[in-house]
């Protein structure tokens, strides 16, 4: 109860944290940190000690998960913000709108041929008429706690302890994406936990009786074809993980039952949907995965210099990464470096009992090589959505060598602090590696001014555009259009793909730009003067004196569409819509 | 049906859930029957269908019920994308209720008569909650609501830039009139000067004006159109402290009469 305790006066002291943040409020970031370990550290502690019930173990990763996941609500109360949520938000309306699936997507088009998310959500939209915000955010945050119990259970088979279980959810915290990326309304956010289920459920049946193993193959055959139909990535990973754990029996003679033919099902249903329903997949990740590659080799032959840490890609940055951050960041890879090392054997010696283990150590390696990949400018991302996966192994790992130090003997209680203290300086130092250090907390999108309630230029335009619905698509940068497509329900394309970004940031109209502008369909272009426009992270929110995010393109960026005879219908000073078709 | 009661409480909440979400208007009461619609009754029965005479611990159970529970959710949609109607609340609920009710079904009839389970269920310890623990549940769920209370509430931001807006659509096509919306979100209440030109004509000052911050004012107004040629309908948004610098253009063309 301790825990809990501690846990809401952490939650409310990141509520703190956050409103002084949109009050534009110097440095909350400390109280903030505070508030965070608050809710972890009495957590560890209590999962550490040997006195707690295997339910109450259950309680504490539940209690965890949840509220972990409601400080990122409390970040993003009323409106989706970060980078994907907007996009599978539209997904969802449009499916409720339409009554059917597959509407398609302006800005990420393979969105829409994995509908998993959006059928989901389109259930509670339906049955309680409530916004995809609402219903979005409560299907993530039960995503959320069936991850967490489903890794307690998974660990606690495989481990034979509840107590490693409970730790191991705790360290599965460190995640770099745990407290930020993992929590977006996004498809993966709900294919891992599904995943994890699926893993658990293998793990039930390896140790079930003959007679009872058939039972496990339902709830495995449903969360492999819900991944299949949800997540491309997630899919593929599943397939792999199912082979190799087909192999790994094989190799280590278990006389448990193959699982081979899960991992057979999980290929032909993962092909079946790429080539029947999904066939863009290939030509989205390819070019992203073959880029990554090409740009490892490069920046490991020394061929391009290696992306600096804490450092955006966009150039829009608040406030740099302080030092003290970025050192228990690296701590944070320093410690889990340790706990592999401690780790690892006991983990492999485990092999012939639980094949298993094997899938762990390769994950725990495979986290260190995406880490790695962070390195590589066009790879980090890769590496990042990698390492959700291989962590799991290596909490595992890190957690049979973290258990090490709790063997009873002297010094028990101050083996005991050490590891809360790794453990809670690990988890920290995950979530400041996981999302930008200027980003952590909320910025100003609907304030207070004289008491009346006003919004951020962009949210503005997307509710303008919801009342004022558009009569064609709309061509704007990044954070513009995942809100047009949101909040104004509005058709909205992005991105350099068909050469928005050159046409909207260019100083000069091209020849090229107008016939490319109506080659893809587009009738309104939106010029917004603000850099941070293209930032799908922070130009959502209200500009702020003196501030990174008050920087401007140059003027003829926006003077050169009007200089056009074209009709201009909107004006909010950053933000101007032309209509093209209105030339004379 | 002995031993099954588990089995009937989980049908017969399924369609009162279902029942309820498609009937009541109101949101916070659909909630609160979608959410066990959605994310345990179909899971739970899916696993006692699965797992007949065998019944799980708990954690397991509560495990399995989310995951398979989210599993429908996730395939429901594609069932009913090809039927008639195809994702509305209606057809939703049904579906929802239907898994449940059929797996329960499916399960009773895997299930034994009470005291012939070939794998009977752990005994689970009771666990008593003290007066204190519930107070404590009861403390983290405000502190927690606070929390989230305090998120929802917009603050004052003095480092927040302020901005006006102004618009311009054509008021309708049989109208011949222009709409011109002009909403503040400065800091505070500012006084503007809206100016309109038509065509070649003179620009002339449509109003003077005071906006608070979150103030919107619309102005509908008739313009003469060309026969012959689109007509140009310029507005521009002026403070009244500098009615020399427009702050804001707007501008579109009306086309000809009859077009």
């Amino acid at each position: 109860m301790t825990a809990a305790l501690c846990a809401g006066v952490g939650l409310v002291i990141c509520s703190i944290a956050n409103a002084l943040s949109r009050e534009t409020v110097d440095s909350p970031q400390l109280l903030y940190w505070a508030g965070v370990s608050l809710i972890v550290v009495p957590t560890i502690f209590r999962l550490c000690l040997e006195a707690p019930s295997t339910r109450e173990r259950f309680a504490l990763v539940a209690l965890l998960a949840v509220s972990l996941y409601t400080v990122k609500v409390i970040r993003d109360p009323f409106l989706f913000t970060f980078p994907d949520e907007p996009i599978h938000a539209f997904n969802a309306n449009q499916i409720v709108q339409t009554h059917h699936l597959f509407n398609g997507n302006a800005i990420l088009p393979i969105t829409s041929d994995f509908p998993g998310l959006g059928s989901a959500t389109s259930a509670l939209m339906t049955l309680t008429g409530m916004s995809s915000f609402v219903t979005g955010t409560i299907l993530i945050g039960v995503a959320r706690l069936t991850f967490a119990l489903a890794l307690f259970l998974l660990f606690s088979r495989i481990s034979g302890s509840p107590r490693i279980a409970g730790l191991g959810v705790a360290i599965y915290a460190a995640n770099s994406n745990f407290l930020s990326w993992g929590t977006q309304y996004a498809y993966e956010s709900l294919s891992l936990p599904l995943l994890v289920v699926v893993l658990a459920a293998l793990a039930e049946r390896e140790h079930a009786s003959p007679y009872w193993e058939r039972s496990w193959a339902a709830p495995i055959v449903l969360g492999i074809s819900a991944i299949v139909v949800t997540h491309h990535l997630t899919s593929y990973a599943l397939v792999g993980l199912l082979v190799v754990l087909a192999i790994v029996f094989q190799l280590t003679r278990s006389p448990r039952r193959n699982p081979w033919p899960f991992a057979l099902f999980a290929l032909v249903a993962s092909l079946g949907w790429l080539f029947v329903v999904a066939s863009s997949t290939v030509g989205y990740l390819s070019p992203v995965l073959v880029e990554a590659f090409k740009d490892t080799i490069r920046t490991a032959s020394g061929e391009v210099a290696p992306r600096t840490l804490f450092h955006s890609s966009s150039g829009s940055v608040i406030a740099e990464t302080p030092l003290l951050a970025r050192v228990i960041s690296l701590a944070a890879v320093g410690l889990l470096g340790v706990g592999f090392l401690a780790g690892i054997r006991p983990t492999w010696r485990r092999r012939f009992e639980e094949p298993m283990t094997v899938l762990f150590c390769l994950g725990a390696l495979g986290f260190f090589g995406a880490l790695a990949l962070r390195f590589a400018p066009a790879a980090w991302e890769t590496g990042n959505r990698a390492g959700e996966f291989f962590f799991i192994g290596l909490a595992f790992v890190v957690t049979s060598g973290a258990v090490l130090l709790l063997r009873p003997g002297e010094r028990l209680r101050m083996r005991r602090t050490l590891l809360v203290v790794a453990v809670g300086v690990s988890v920290v130092g995950g979530a400041i590696t996981g999302w930008p250090w200027d980003s952590q907390l909320a910025r100003p999108l609907r304030i207070t001014a004289d008491g009346r309630v006003v919004e951020s230029e962009s949210l503005e335009l997307a509710h303008w555009a919801s009342l004022h619905p558009p009569e064609g698509t709309l061509a704007s940068l990044n954070s513009d259009s995942r809100l047009l497509l949101s909040v104004g329900n509005a058709e909205a394309k992005t991105d350099a793909t068909n050469g928005i970004e050159r046409i909207l940031e260019g100083r000069k109209l091209q020849p090229w730009m107008l016939p490319e502008l109506h080659r893809v369909g587009v009738r309104y272009v939106v010029a917004d003067r603000r850099i941070v426009s293209n930032d799908n992270v922070r130009g959502y929110f209200f500009a702020e004196h003196g501030s990174g995010v008050d920087s401007l393109l140059p003027l003829a960026a926006m003077r050169k569409f009007a200089r056009l005879p074209v009709g201009r219908i909107y004006d909010s000073g950053h933000i101007v819509v032309y209509d093209l078709r209105d030339r004379r | 049906m002995r031993g099954n009661r588990d089995l009937a409480l989980i049908s017969a909440s399924a369609v009162a859930c279902a029942l309820l979400a498609i009937v009541v208007p109101w949101e916070g009461l659909r909630l609160v029957a979608a959410l066990p619609l959605a994310f345990v009754l179909p899971g739970y029965a899916i696993v006692a269908a699965a797992f007949g005479p065998r019944r799980l611990d708990l954690t397991q159970s509560i495990m399995l019920s989310l995951g398979c529970s989210l599993a429908v959710l996730c395939l429901g949609a594609l069932v009913l994308n090809y039927v008639p109607g195809g994702i509305q609340t209606a057809s939703w609920a049904i579906l929802l209720a239907i898994v449940a009710a059929a797996a329960s079904g499916v399960a009773a009839l895997h299930r034994p008569e009470e005291g012939e389970a070939e794998e009977a269920p752990p005994v689970p310890r009771r666990h008593h909650l003290r007066r204190v623990d519930i107070l404590c549940g009861v403390v983290v769920v405000v502190l927690a609501a606070g929390a989230v209370g305090l998120a929802n509430t917009p603050l004052p931001a003095g480092g927040a830039s302020g901005y006006t807006t102004l618009w311009i659509l054509p008021a309708g096509s049989a109208d011949r009139a222009v709409r011109l919306g002009v909403s503040s979100s400065e800091q505070g209440v500012k006084n503007y000067i809206l100016t309109l030109r038509v065509g070649g004509g003179p620009k002339r000052t449509l109003s003077r004006f005071a906006l608070s911050p979150g103030d919107e004012h619309v102005f509908t107004v008739p313009t003469p159109i060309s026969p012959d040629e689109s007509t140009l309908v310029s507005g521009m948004l002026f403070r009244e402290s500098n009615p020399v610098t427009a702050i804001r253009k707007v501008r579109t063309w009306l086309p000809p009469v009859g077009h």
